[in-house]
């Protein structure tokens, strides 16, 4: 049994009067210690939504969450808030994209850090301050000792990042969820923080649910990708079978519409048709269908299922078949 | 077709730093651009690439005169742009236009995309008769890939890659010469970037425009431009073609900055050697002294790096770089080394935040 | 007695009646004023802004009540105009503080600058798309502003400021009649307090609807 085993989650937001939303719509993953977990897609496919649901933090009124999130086999949506308030930070870390936004301005950085070792693993004050010392050092803050007495305003973006990788570490969790830790960063500094955050899963066992839009920090980080649209996954496979032959018309067109570091002079980018305003709803057929190059009649009128196809999970009526391009050109 | 539209000498922005209640006291400036010389080329699209805050959308601002820059000059098809007052920068405004980063903040949400196209021809007495206006219109919105029906909507009614074509279309009506473009795609899905970027490239074609591309992310610059300048803390670093940039990057930064960029292919990640750089990007407003990049270049030397700065200096034809040591660290005569971070204050400025002083004593002192 | 009640009730619609025409009128003055003062601050900037925002600093500095009574006191012959004058001017810094606020963050908005690079004149800069944007705040503070100028119009005329003229009563002036007998009928007062909430409240809605209504994300 996998460490965290996500099944089916769904969550559906219900405002009065208006149609509900099915933000998350049947996700299931599993992620195993030391492994990383990749869950990729465009703005509003439903990342967040996963991660937060995970993490029992999305608002208890307005979003109905059903499915199953075993952790260690014990099913965490079952859990009340008081347990689930103990197994954040002791259990589960969380690493959000914006890292101001998620520091208390007004309490120092060591503060912040021993908080939560002396609540979670019962430190002494002293105890917990060398510690902070060694978890900001850990993750590549210079003079941690310095540091410890500052206020998030007074740390740069990358060491903000780096200070709340310590305080979701603080307490060894075995499983941690990183929502686009390095969005906002800069890539010489995003570099450093995914050498960081390998090294944790090699060294610690860690096992990490990494959740971006970038491809390429997929590509380098994750042992399996799940790519969503529309709040389902669509494709899922180990990182080199899907970078190397990418089967559904998403995937396939999102590879091909980046432009690449490596590409040769004058290549042409294929953009996919289209933006996610066009979809249409999975219970009628395909979500994507209206942007598909591939699509068929029958994606307009069945829901594809989740299947086993080609060495991978697929939902897809009409696959991208090795060796025909895809997407055809697109009138701009 | 060579022919220099652009030249942009000694470009300084220096912001001061104020401070104190009753009385702005300058205590200091942030040097967002620092002496940038470049040069663009009628038809060609010059790139900028560097980490934020290094000064990209400063340098943009000062050509267009949207900041006024505190030195140097930007002469624009042989006229002196920086020199021009009044009605006359007013008229040659039209020649020189620009696209945003946020397509959403750029547009008023009050106007009718069909009032926001239609106001900068206002201004420059463009729209002489209702059907001719209403004609160009149509080409606009059809050029960037638009329907008609577009006209009477408002921005808020359209998604993120369609605000952002009535941003180029807005850009397009005054039938510019250049037009820089500051992060055009960095606000949009990956599945739509794109679309806009290949829109670029297809009116660049059909209307012989000059662009100068700003951008944090080097793949998307390569792709589209013709020459890259790499920018670092106010100045510029490299300037090349992208394919020379990318084959044989010359300064120490432009090779971390290269190395440090994802690439979607899991077999080229595996194998990539990174160069990790130390620390953070120094503040602005106290850059370090001599080559700016010596508290984290891993190739640094223990003379002249701190000490004297290095000008951008022609190394090859075509390639410039401002490094004292580039062809030694080139030849592989001096190899990189371990790097102590240094300490960077923040300086409490956040490129954000326009520095505004509080509107007064009240607010300074119950915000 | 009874005939006192029945006399109350009736003076509380006149009192209505005329304490919209003093809360509207000085919200309404005092509104143009800070338009004024805020556009000029906003959107020249400089030491114009500095020379408003010190002036507008001096005004705020003073207790509202005060500044109120000595502007109306000021005038030899106390009327109806004079309390609406005094109430209206103590309103002005707030105004243009809130505007000029608004203004300074349009000032640095892109569609402000890209109107810039149109070559857009200056001055259709700041009133099509500076000013229009900038303006809910101040719609929103200027309901809030009728509550309290309907207050400070209370309070001037109890303190005797207001119109002497009897037959056209207020609520401060009511309240001083209702003193006398407060301790026995104490919903008098209860009466002029009742009607401030409803009409205050009826301002605040009638602001939100007039905000939303002016809000391009709703329009079609
Ligand atoms: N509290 C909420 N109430 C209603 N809808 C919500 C709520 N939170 C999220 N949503 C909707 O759920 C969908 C998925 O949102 P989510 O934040 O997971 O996207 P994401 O994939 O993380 O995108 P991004 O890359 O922009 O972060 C979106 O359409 C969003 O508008
Ligand atoms: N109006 C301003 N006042 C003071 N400092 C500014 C202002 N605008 C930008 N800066 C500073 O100038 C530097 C360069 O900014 P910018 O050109 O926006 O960077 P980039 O576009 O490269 O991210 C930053 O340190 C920023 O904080
Ligand atoms: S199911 Fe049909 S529309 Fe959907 S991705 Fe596959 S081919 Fe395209
Ligand atoms: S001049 Fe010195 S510090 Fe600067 S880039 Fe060259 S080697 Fe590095
Ligand atoms: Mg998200
Ligand atoms: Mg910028």
């Amino acid at each position: 049994m996998a460490l965290l085993e996500v099944r089916d989650l769904t969550v559906v937001f219900q405002r009065k009067g208006e149609e509900p939303f099915y933000a998350v719509d049947g996700v299931s993953f599993d992620v195993e210690p030391g492994q990383t977990v990749g869950l990729v897609g465009e703005s509003g496919c439903g990342k967040s939504v996963t991660s937060l649901a995970i993490m029992g933090l999305l608002p208890k009124r307005g979003a109905k969450v059903t499915g199953t999130v075993s952790y260690d086999g014990t099913d965490l949506l079952k859990l009340s808030d008081r347990e689930m308030r103990d197994r954040r930070g002791r259990d589960l870390g969380m690493v959000f994209q914006d890292p101001l936004s998620s520091l208390n301005p007004v309490i120092p950085i060591g503060l912040q850090v021993t908080e939560v070792l002396e609540r979670h693993r019962g430190l002494a004050r002293k105890e917990a301050m060398i510690e902070a010392k060694n978890l900001l050092d850990k993750v590549g803050i210079p003079d941690p000792n310095r540091r410890l007495k500052e206020y998030p305003h007074q740390l740069s973006g990358g060491m903000r990042q780096r200070a709340l990788i310590a305080i979701a570490l603080a307490c060894r969790p075995k499983l941690l969820i990183a929502d686009e830790p390095t969005t906002a960063l800069d890539v010489t500094i995003q570099a450093q923080i995914l050498t960081v955050m390998k090294e944790l899963v090699q060294d610690l066992g860690t096992a990490l649910v990494m959740i971006t839009h970038d491809l390429g920090v997929v590509a380098g980080l994750c042992d399996e990708v799940n790519v969503l649209y529309g709040g389902k996954v669509v494709e899922k496979a180990m990182r080199h079978k899907l970078f190397a032959e990418p089967r559904h018309p998403y995937t396939h067109g999102l590879l091909a519409s980046i432009p690449r570091l490596d590409a040769a002079p004058g290549e042409k980018l294929t953009p996919i048709k289209g933006s996610v305003a066009d979809n249409i709803p999975w219970t009628q057929g395909c979500a994507f269908a209206p942007r598909c190059p591939n699509a068929l009649d029958i994606c307009f009128t069945e829901t594809p299922a989740e299947e086993e196809q080609l060495g991978r999970l697929l939902r897809c009526h009409n696959p991208v078949v090795p060796g025909t391009p895809a997407a055809e050109e697109v009138p701009v | 077709m060579s022919e220099t539209l652009v030249s942009v000498q000694d470009m300084k922005v220096h912001f001061p730093i104020k401070r104190g209640v009753l009385l702005d006291r300058t205590v200091g400036y942030v040097y967002a651009v620092d002496g940038v010389d470049l040069e663009i080329k009628r038809g060609e699209t010059y790139g900028l690439v560097g980490e934020s805050g290094c000064g990209k959308s400063t340098l943009g601002r000062a050509m267009l005169r949207l900041n006024e820059p505190t030195a140097g000059k930007m002469v624009f098809d042989g006229q002196d742009f920086s020199a021009l007052k009044g009605e006359e920068l007013r008229k040659m405004r039209r020649r020189i236009q620009m696209v945003f980063q946020d397509p959403l903040s750029s547009l008023d949400p009050r106007q009718s995309v069909e009032s926001i196209l239609i106001e900068g021809l206002r201004a420059h007495d463009l729209d002489k008769s209702k059907e001719e206006t209403g004609k160009r219109l149509r080409e606009l919105l059809s050029a960037v890939g638009l329907p008609t029906t577009a006209l009477r909507k408002y921005p808020h009614e359209f998604s993120g890659g369609q605000r952002q074509r009535i941003g180029i279309a807005r850009a397009l009506a005054l039938n510019p010469d250049l037009i820089v473009a500051d992060e055009p795609v960095s606000a949009l899905d990956v599945s739509v970037q794109a679309q806009v970027v290949n829109l670029l490239e297809e009116l660049q074609e059909q209307f012989g425009l000059t662009y100068l591309v700003i951008a944090h992310d080097l793949a998307v610059v390569k792709h589209i431009s013709d020459r890259v300048g790499v920018m670092y803390l106010g100045g510029l670093v490299e300037e090349a073609t992208a394919a020379d940039l990318y084959a044989e990057p010359l300064h120490p930064y432009t090779r971390a900055l290269l190395s440090a960029i994802p690439v979607p292919d899991p077999v080229v990640e595996d194998r990539r050697e990174r160069i990790l750089l130390a620390g953070d990007l120094p503040s602005p407003a106290n850059p370090p002294s001599g080559c700016r990049f010596h508290t984290r270049c891993p190739w640094r030397q223990a003379t002249r790096c701190d000490t004297e700065r290095p000008v951008l200096r022609e190394f090859k034809p075509g390639h410039k770089v401002a490094c004292h040591y580039a062809e030694q660290i080139r030849s592989g005569e001096i190899q990189p080394h371990e790097v102590k971070p240094i300490l960077v204050e923040e300086e409490g400025i956040s490129p954000d935040i326009p520095l505004v002083g509080p509107a007064s004593v009240t607010e300074a002192l119950n915000p | 007695m009874a005939t006192c009640r029945a006399a109350t009730s009736c003076r509380v619609c006149w009192w209505f009646e005329q304490t919209l025409i003093v809360g509207v009128g000085a919200t309404l003055i005092g509104l143009t004023g800070g338009l004024i003062l805020g556009t000029l601050a906003g959107a020249l900037g400089g030491w114009v802004d500095s020379a408003v925002m010190r002036l507008v600093d001096v005004m705020l500095s003073l207790p509202s009540l005060l500044l109120a009574f000595s502007i109306a006191a000021m005038f030899a012959r106390p009327s109806q105009f004079t309390v609406i004058l005094a109430v209206a001017i103590v309103q002005i810094p707030v105004f243009a503080r809130l505007l000029r606020g608004s203004m300074l963050a349009q000032r640095h908005s892109d569609h402000v600058l890209a109107a810039t690079a149109l070559g857009v004149k200056k001055g259709a800069i700041v009133f099509r798309h500076m000013l229009p944007n900038s303006l809910s705040p101040v719609i929103v503070q200027s309901t809030l502003v009728l509550a309290t100028a309907i207050i400070e119009a209370a309070a001037l005329s109890f303190l005797g400021l207001g119109n002497p003229d009897d037959r056209i009563p207020e609520w401060g002036q009511m309240l001083g009649d209702v003193q006398n007998v407060f301790d026995t009928h104490p919903h008098l007062a209860a009466y002029p307090a009742i009607c401030i909430i409803i009409v205050a409240l009826g301002f605040t809605l009638m602001g939100e609807t007039l905000r939303e209504a002016l809000d391009p994300k709703n329009r079609r």
